[in-house]
């Protein structure tokens, strides 16, 4: 009941910046991030520094010595002599995590888009679907090129045809988050009314 | 049209229009037909992104032979000097946010470029910079390229005062700790840059409220239109990618956009030729 009674308070000093910005609500916010940070941080260390770096050490795997050393280089950001150290594992991340996300954005995000549009259609709605679906990719695509396009009628029109398709579907994402966020303030209300009433 | 084909043309790079049709000749070299080669191509969709990277590299390779590569005007790009310079004006920071994805996300390399190049015009405007992260190692990156842009510029006094730290890396508390940013700094301009998931309408409508010049690019398709309509500028998907370099105006990254650009009409050729199949 207590807890309840505290999560109850808290949702009252949130919705309270709906009338104006107030301390309640700067200290329910404040309280959030500090939780927050903190709970993070414990994370880290049990799951992260503990679990994949001193539990190897201790059963032998000395593997763990080099991304532990490379994790190490962090540190030395705090003094100003040794700071450019931090920039080699900065740069291992970076080059490493472009190389392993490129391929596979390329094969879901293309590759698969290609291919799901040679599938064989049959009658007129998947014709009429598929005919929209290919000019709607086609002109997108076209939108974003950046060099090659040219300031010429069927440039603006075919690039604005695409800014339209874009349009639809961003409108549409739009409405159905909007129905999904109030669907969470019912559901918000709903457990505060029953409760407490 | 006529004129994209003009020689010297500055604007069209020739080699770059050619390369799709050498495409097609090479898949018809290999196959019995271009329909076939084609086909193959999309039936081995596992090695495709290899192969598509080959051929943007093998553009990139053809587009050292173009003089000036000539990039579209992109209004968000322009739009974020103006922003910065009205922050000046009115003697307040720039808020920049670099969105929830860490840095080996493309999406947060491609954020802390854009960074860079905002601290860049910061320090020559002499307005200090403010940037709140969710990821140490995005913070880090940040803290590196603001400190370079402003030592470029030999602008030293606004190093220290511009902030740049980690708040908490939950995606809401890190939306409750931005907003408390703004209200406490009331920035005039706000730019959102990188992956961004449900907190981004709570963070550029308090932005919006606060009455600063909102500029936004990502990646985040989901995300696009709470930007759209709570944010003054958008940078959509692969304009945010590119937008670093045409700030900066290398002719190096210049010329990867123009040879991106050959590898997107090569997408799009396998697009009309998938789709052409699908009635067959």
């Amino acid at each position: 009941m207590i807890l309840d009674l505290i999560t109850l308070a808290l949702i009252i000093c949130i919705f309270s910046f709906l009338f104006k910005d107030n301390p309640f609500f700067k200290f329910t916010e404040r309280l959030l991030v500090g939780v927050s940070a903190g709970y993070g941080f414990l994370i880290i260390i049990r799951d992260g520094f503990l679990a994949k770096f001193v539990d190897p050490l201790r059963t032998g795997d000395l593997s763990v010595i080099i991304p532990g050393l490379l994790g190490l280089m962090f540190v030395f950001t705090l003094f100003r002599r040794t700071a450019f150290l931090a920039k080699y594992p900065l740069a291992f991340l970076l080059g490493t995590g472009a190389g392993m996300e490129i391929g596979p954005r390329i094969e879901t995000s293309i590759i698969k888009q290609i291919s799901a549009m040679g599938s064989h259609v049959s009658g007129p709605v998947e014709i009429i679907n598929r005919t929209v679906l290919f000019i709607s990719a086609l002109s997108s695509l076209y939108y974003f090129l950046f060099a090659v396009r040219k300031n010429t009628k069927f440039d603006r029109f075919f690039a604005g045809t695409g800014i339209v398709f874009m349009m639809i579907a961003f409108g549409a994402t739009f409405g159905y988050t909007v129905m999904s966020r109030i669907s969470l303030l019912i559901d918000i209300i709903d457990s505060v009314v029953l409760r407490f009433f | 049209m006529k004129r994209a084909f003009r020689k010297n043309d500055t604007f069209i790079p020739e080699k770059i229009l050619k390369a799709p049709a050498a495409l097609l000749l090479i898949l018809t070299a290999s196959s019995s037909s271009a329909a076939e080669g084609a086909e193959h191509v999309l039936a081995h969709t596992e090695t495709l992104p290899y192969f598509l990277m080959l051929l943007a590299s093998f553009f990139i390779l053809q587009t050292i032979r173009i003089k000036k590569i000539k990039i579209r005007e992109i209004p968000a790009v322009r739009a974020m000097e103006e922003a910065v310079g009205r922050s000046t004006e009115m003697g307040k920071p720039v808020l920049f946010i670099t969105g929830l994805k860490p840095i080996p996300a493309v999406s947060a390399i491609a954020a802390v470029n854009i960074l860079g190049e905002v601290a860049s015009v910061c320090a020559s405007y002499n307005t200090p910079i403010v940037s709140p992260h969710s990821n140490s190692f995005t913070m880090l990156a940040a803290q590196e390229e603001i400190r370079e842009a402003f030592q470029k510029k030999n602008n030293f006094e606004l190093i220290n005062s511009s902030r740049i730290f980690f708040v908490t890396d939950s995606q809401f508390p890190f939306a409750a700790s931005v907003n408390s940013i703004t209200n406490e700094l009331k920035p005039s301009a706000i730019f959102y840059m990188g992956t961004f998931y449900a907190e981004s309408l709570i963070l550029t409508e308090y932005g919006q409220s606060q009455g600063a010049v909102q500029i936004a690019g990502t990646d985040s398709v989901a995300q696009m239109p709470f930007f759209i309509t709570s944010c003054d500028y958008l940078l959509l998907g692969e304009e945010f990618f590119t937008a670093s370099a045409i700030i900066k105006n290398d002719e190096k990254e210049l010329r990867t956009i123009a040879a991106l650009d050959a590898a997107k009409i090569v997408t799009m050729v396998l697009l009309v030729y998938s789709f052409a199949r699908s009635f067959l």
